[in-house]
């Protein structure tokens, strides 16, 4: 090889700065992820030595014998209609932030600081928070509401509520950080306008700020599909799946680790991944300009 | 350049496969390093494990044991079976089929203490045997007696009526009556077993093969359930049922604020450890024994059931000094009564004294049979993780408890084709 020309040399620069990450990429994410897809059509039981080829039956059975597995997907559209509520939520906060008002930069960092938290010691903290006596109680108590106190966790018609505002709570700082970058965009000269020929703010938010940062909603609402969709660690470690809040990923890893049936895991984690790619299609085909700008 | 390059990989790729086949110990001397996967993490606490590991060291001079405790075993061991490499010494994992045991254990049949040793058959599969137990556990109720004298009962219940009056005595005293842990998981394992004391069989689990339906009311899986359940809905358990209270509950009941649980005579030596972290004193003198009453003709029965088994990794390099520590461990110290168990060698005797009150009103015992790899195997394919208690926590949890008891005979029935 030619190393005295420019062009070879800047193809091995180029060539040497992508070998690191592109290793890293195929060991720990490609070849997982297709080891995953061999997996789904054996029958492995996570222990032994040999893996047998069995097809598709896998996918036979979830579908056919054992839909009741699928069963706990419904716990989604919880999170689904929390997450919803969430981008609701942000949005109000992005576009009163965005005004410039004194103080606006804390509150963004206030109502942010929650997403940095790492979401294991959230849901811990949450737990001890929403027990019976535990801090939810003790605070309400001291504001005079102790007659309302409920059983956050142990009813099973409130727990879903509890866990929803769990993951809001936490997840509300990043769709504000999105939804207020998307609102820098926005030009400043059409609010002046429309407030010259007497707008009111409900109607500039209608008609100047929402047409604009649509799409960055769009994109929001793919994330909260496959948020909700994907949900694990708040259901996990506050209630541990009681009272009907197993979600899907849970299952998996029941059906994984304590009935060893890693074959049938990994089908229904393809599955999951085959949902979440049908919704992602679905939404570019809806929403055209819903492309990521 | 490149050329160099790869013979350097290639060699430091064999250098690093042929390195552990120098580690390999197949002369049978009893010396070097061997790693022991435990669940007594409570050893660790109080130091007894270093001590053990002293003295083996000291008769063995070479030796080097490396104690590491893991906190839920039957979830966390299975992945480390899968990487292949589990330690030298560990329990033998009993959600596994005993047809499994030839594949992840080493026979260690040729120890001495096989004559001498409980339980032997249950961990023998094709004449070769794979486990030996620490010790052998009677399932009864563990109560607190400084609490009962609180609460104003006088004597220990016998009928099904008698404790469930005591247990309204105990939540009018403001103490918590029958801790069930239902939050952490695995106590709920305590309803697997009892259903062989409704069954009055220890062979009852193979018979539940048969049966189309065990988890009916009327049968003896379905009364196990209903019995928990009826616990459940009266109150007499702890309210706050979904967290994880389990190292709390031991301090209630070696303080007093709670009255009983169902669990076995290892919980004792935990519950008394739990107790004096906070202070108290003669914690042991509270705590007491009896067999649950589960009907109404006045004499219960006691399950005597095996407790985890010690065995040798197949895949351990160090087999002859993983085989010494089980020796050593299980026939020269007292790691079984200081755990509260009755001790798996028959020559060492029960020395704690709730075994000794328990057992010496002479109840009925009934000796746990061994649970097939077939109802093992039906268990996990009717998605029931048995001795792991999740699915019977979500039975007692059910707000429609007839359909969800008919859901599970129907999942049993599918799985053995009853």
């Amino acid at each position: 090889m030619n190393f005295s020309s420019a062009t070879a040399q800047r193809r091995l620069v180029i060539v040497g700065f992508l070998i690191v990450p592109l290793t890293l990429l195929t060991v720990f994410s490609l070849y997982p992820f297709f080891q995953l897809i061999w997996f789904s059509l054996t029958d492995w039981d996570g222990l032994s030595p040999n893996k047998t080829f069995v097809g598709l039956e896998n996918y036979r059975r979830i579908f056919v014998e054992d839909r009741a597995l699928l069963l706990p997907l419904v716990n989604s559209a919880y999170y689904f209609v929390g997450a919803l509520l969430q981008l609701a939520l942000a949005t109000y906060f992005a576009v009163i932030l965005s005004r410039g008002l004194p103080a606006s930069n804390m509150f963004r960092m206030i109502l942010f600081l929650p997403f940095l938290l790492n979401s294991v010691a959230v849901s811990i903290i949450f737990r001890d928070f929403l027990q019976l006596d535990g801090g939810l109680d003790a605070l309400m108590t001291l504001v005079g509401l102790g007659a309302y106190t409920q059983e956050w966790v142990q009813n099973p018609n409130i727990v879903k509520w509890s866990l929803m505002f769990a993951s809001i709570w936490r997840y509300l700082g990043f769709m504000l950080l999105i939804t207020y970058g998307a609102l820098q965009a926005v030009p400043v000269d059409q609010y002046e306008a429309a407030r010259i020929e007497g707008a009111s703010e409900w109607q500039q938010f209608r008609f100047i700020t929402f047409p604009t940062i649509a799409p960055i909603l769009g994109l929001q609402v793919i994330l909260a599909t496959v948020g909700s969709l994907e949900v694990f660690d708040v259901p996990f470690l506050i209630t541990g799946g009681a009272n009907g809040t197993k979600t899907f990923i849970m299952a998996t890893l029941e059906e994984a680790f304590e009935f060893r049936r890693v074959g049938l895991a990994a089908a229904m984690s393809i599955i999951l991944l085959s949902i979440v790619m049908v919704v992602i299609a679905l939404q570019r085909l809806l929403f055209q300009r819903g492309a990521v700008t | 350049m490149s050329i160099s390059l790869r013979t350097l990989l290639a060699a430091s790729v064999a250098v690093i496969a042929a390195g552990p086949a120098f580690a390999d110990n197949a002369d049978g001397q009893i010396s070097g390093d061997i790693t022991f996967y435990t669940h007594f993490a409570n050893f660790v606490d109080n130091g007894r494990w270093d001590d053990w590991v002293a003295e083996f060291e000291a008769k063995y001079p070479g030796t080097n044991v490396d104690v590491v405790a893991v906190s839920n075993y039957r979830k966390d061991m299975p992945v480390r079976f899968a990487s292949g490499d589990y330690g030298d010494v560990l329990n033998v994992l009993d959600n596994l089929p005993p047809s499994d045991y030839a594949n992840y254990y080493a026979p260690i049949g040729d120890l001495a203490l096989r004559d001498t040793h409980q339980f032997v058959d249950r961990y023998t599969v094709d004449g070769e045997v794979y486990g030996y137990v620490y010790g052998v556990n009677a399932e009864a109720v563990v109560y607190n007696k400084d609490a009962f004298e609180r609460a104003g009962i006088t004597s220990v219940p016998t009928t099904k009526t008698e404790l469930l009056a005591a247990c309204e005595m105990l939540k009018s005293a403001g103490i918590v009556p029958f801790q069930i842990n239902m939050g952490a998981g695995w106590p709920m394992q305590q309803w697997d077993k009892a259903a062989l004391l409704f069954a009055n069989d220890g062979g009852y689990y193979e018979q539940a093969l048969t049966q189309a339906d065990p988890y009916a009311p009327e049968n003896a899986y379905g009364q196990s359930i209903s019995f928990v359940e009826e616990l459940f809905d009266a109150g007499c358990t702890e309210p706050d049922y979904t967290a994880n209270n389990w190292d709390q509950s031991k301090t209630l009941l070696g303080a007093g604020e709670a009255g009983m649980w169902f669990l076995a005579n290892w919980s004792v030596p935990q519950a008394v450890v739990a107790g004096e972290a906070l202070g108290l004193e003669n914690v042991a003198d509270s705590l007491g024994m009896f067999p649950l009453p589960i009907n109404d003709t006045g004499t219960p029965a006691v399950l005597l059931n095996p407790d985890w088994a010690l065995g040798v990794s197949a895949n351990s390099d160090n087999i002859p000094t993983a085989k010494a520590w089980i020796e050593f461990l299980l026939t020269e110290t007292d790691v079984s009564n200081e755990a509260g168990f009755i001790p798996g060698d028959t020559r060492i005797e029960p020395t704690m004294p709730q075994l000794v009150e328990l057992l010496a009103t002479s109840p009925a015992t009934i000796e746990a049979g061994t649970p097939s790899s077939d109802f093992k195997q039906a268990m996990a394919d009717a998605r029931l993780d048995f001795m792991t208690g999740t699915y019977i926590r979500d039975l007692v949890l059910a707000e429609d408890g007839a359909a969800a008891l008919a859901d599970v005979n129907a999942r049993w029935a599918a799985a053995t084709g009853n």
